[in-house]
């Protein structure tokens, strides 16, 4: 039977601040939706089997595919899982260069997601300020390992280049720069009382909701969770730094959007303060990788801009793994959607969806 | 607030110590092995004795593993492996449990009602691996094309 008013729609391109193909049906009575199902899998990589057929000094490249606005993360998850099964120390120079490239990381995926935010509200300068930082960002990656998206970098056993002196100091003026440029967004947008109209309660999600089906990152700090693996599991030196972890409080779209940007001053701060103490010495030790004399398996887990990404790694006596797992925070946010949308306007579905900072490349492995 | 994370955080590992003999409490007369490790504590369990164990260290007010982060599975010389990580939301301790299934077998309980964020992992593992959860029907494919059922990442074969 057709009901009255209700119309199923397709949306996919239209969704903005995405960066692969997702599949959203909702179903709308008059202005508000009914339903809502989500639906991935359009460009799924196969990055688990991939695995299977790759060497350890391979796996970098390709943990660095997992995360598209930030493949730091993945290569260091990887060298931290390797490392922890083969009981190596790594150098405290690569550790510190390892934070340095994440936090940047960070504050570039972050940039781009606020960029995709503002287009989906309707703040077209605010897209064009944010990719500019971006880019600058970006530059400094692309700077330090010789890529922009998938640098291919951290290894286990440390790093594969080291910092000189003169790019830290056009880093730290970066910083500069950018701290210059976040009153300038929070002009725009958080002071703005069009944008707090646009996202303020609007796409809701209760803590305890959130908890149980596993969200993490910066849409369950959202909520009020205070929740971040840098803390809670340090890695990398980050127990010796100190920083804060943002919350939100009613985990709308508006806390989502209030918890990056403070999350991006937060890293620029951490930068500052590591990159003015960066420790001497080596930044890789030669390691015996003997994964095919021993059983391993291991988990370790990172704060990637989206939440907490872990892999795990099995070797049973061969150089390849037999196992090769990613748990992507992407997936959770997807689950989420739908309780995020439903009964509200059609009109916010696109504000909704971009607000939850979805990694599509992280989603489809 | 950097305080209170620091002493969630110091709370933690403090708890830890006591964490192994509580937790070797918990399963009464299962065949269960107990793994303190630095970072994490690792348990090893029969599949036939997970929703038991599961529903103990959820429900129990001194250890209260309410946070399902991931359920990794693997096939070893023809066998299945579950691995589940849980948290406790309190202290952010991390259990892995390593629940094995009887040679031959490919079938398990859900753990949905305990975990409702162990859908997704519970559908993809149906998807990848065709380990059947009892109690719950997984008919749509999440990643796979819809009706799919090759299990792609099986290792009848090699063993």
């Amino acid at each position: 039977m057709v009901e009255r008013n209700v119309v199923v729609l397709n949306l996919a391109s239209p969704l903005p601040g995405l960066d692969r193909y997702f599949r959203l049906k909702i179903k709308v009575k008059g202005e508000v939706v009914e339903d809502c199902k989500p639906e991935v899998g359009f460009s799924h990589k196969g990055l688990e089997k991939t695995a299977e057929s790759m060497i350890p000094i391979q796996m970098p490249f390709l943990a660095s595919k997992i995360d598209s606005s930030s493949g730091i993360s993945g290569e260091v998850a990887y060298s931290i899982a390797l490392e922890s099964a083969l009981s190596l120390k790594v150098p405290e120079r690569a550790n510190a260069i390892r934070v340095v490239l994440m936090e940047i990381s960070r504050i570039a995926s972050h940039l781009g997601w606020l960029s995709n935010f503002s287009l989906a509200v309707g703040f077209v300068t605010c897209y064009h300020y944010a990719q500019r930082d971006k880019e600058r960002a970006l530059r400094f990656i692309e700077i330090l390992t010789g890529s922009r998206i998938s640098p291919n970098f951290c290894v286990p056993g440390g790093i594969k280049g080291d910092i000189k002196s003169n790019v830290i100091f056009e880093f730290l003026d970066f910083l500069t720069y950018l701290d210059g440029r976040m009153p300038e967004f929070d002009l725009l947008l958080t002071d703005n009382k069009f944008f707090r109209g646009k996202v303020d309660n609007i796409g809701r999600i209760q803590r305890e909701h959130a908890l149980t089906l596993g969200l993490t990152g910066p849409n369950l700090r959202a909520c009020g969770e205070r929740m971040d693996i840098r803390k809670i599991a340090p890695y990398c030196g980050y127990e010796n730094l100190n920083f804060k972890v943002p919350v939100g409080r009613r985990g709308d779209c508006f806390d989502r959007y209030q918890v990056r940007m403070k999350e991006i001053r937060e890293s620029s701060d951490i930068l500052k303060g590591i990159l003015s103490n960066m420790p001497d010495g080596d930044v890789y030790i030669k390691p015996l990788i003997d994964v095919h004399s021993r059983k391993i398996e291991e988990y370790a887990r990172v704060e990637c801009p989206h939440g907490e990404l872990g892999i795990f790694i099995k070797y049973d006596l061969k150089e390849v793994p037999t196992r090769f797992k990613v748990r992507t925070p992407s997936l959770v946010s997807v689950s989420l959607l739908r309780d995020a949308i439903i009964n509200q306007r059609v009109s916010d579905v696109g504000v909704i969806v971009s607000s939850f900072d979805i990694c599509l490349s992280e989603v489809d492995r | 607030m950097i305080e209170n994370i620091e002493q969630l955080y110091l709370k933690g590992i403090l708890a830890k110590v006591l964490l192994e003999e509580k937790i070797s409490k918990v399963p009464s007369g299962r065949k269960v092995e107990v793994k303190v490790l630095e970072k994490r504590i690792d348990i090893k369990l029969d599949g036939r004795d997970l929703i038991d164990v599961l529903m103990k260290l959820r429900e129990s007010e001194k250890l209260s593993f309410d946070f399902l982060d991931c359920i990794i599975c693997y096939q070893e010389k023809g066998n299945f492996s579950l691995i589940y990580q849980i948290y406790s939301t309190e202290t952010w301790q991390t259990l892995s449990i390593k629940a094995v299934l009887p040679p031959g077998t490919s079938s398990i309980e859900s753990v949905t009602g305990i975990y409702p964020a162990a859908f997704l992992m519970e559908q993809e593992i149906f998807e990848l691996y065709g380990i059947n959860f009892e109690g719950v029907n997984y008919n749509a494919n999440l990643f796979l094309p819809q009706g799919d059922r090759n299990f792609p990442m099986r290792r009848d074969t090699d063993g």
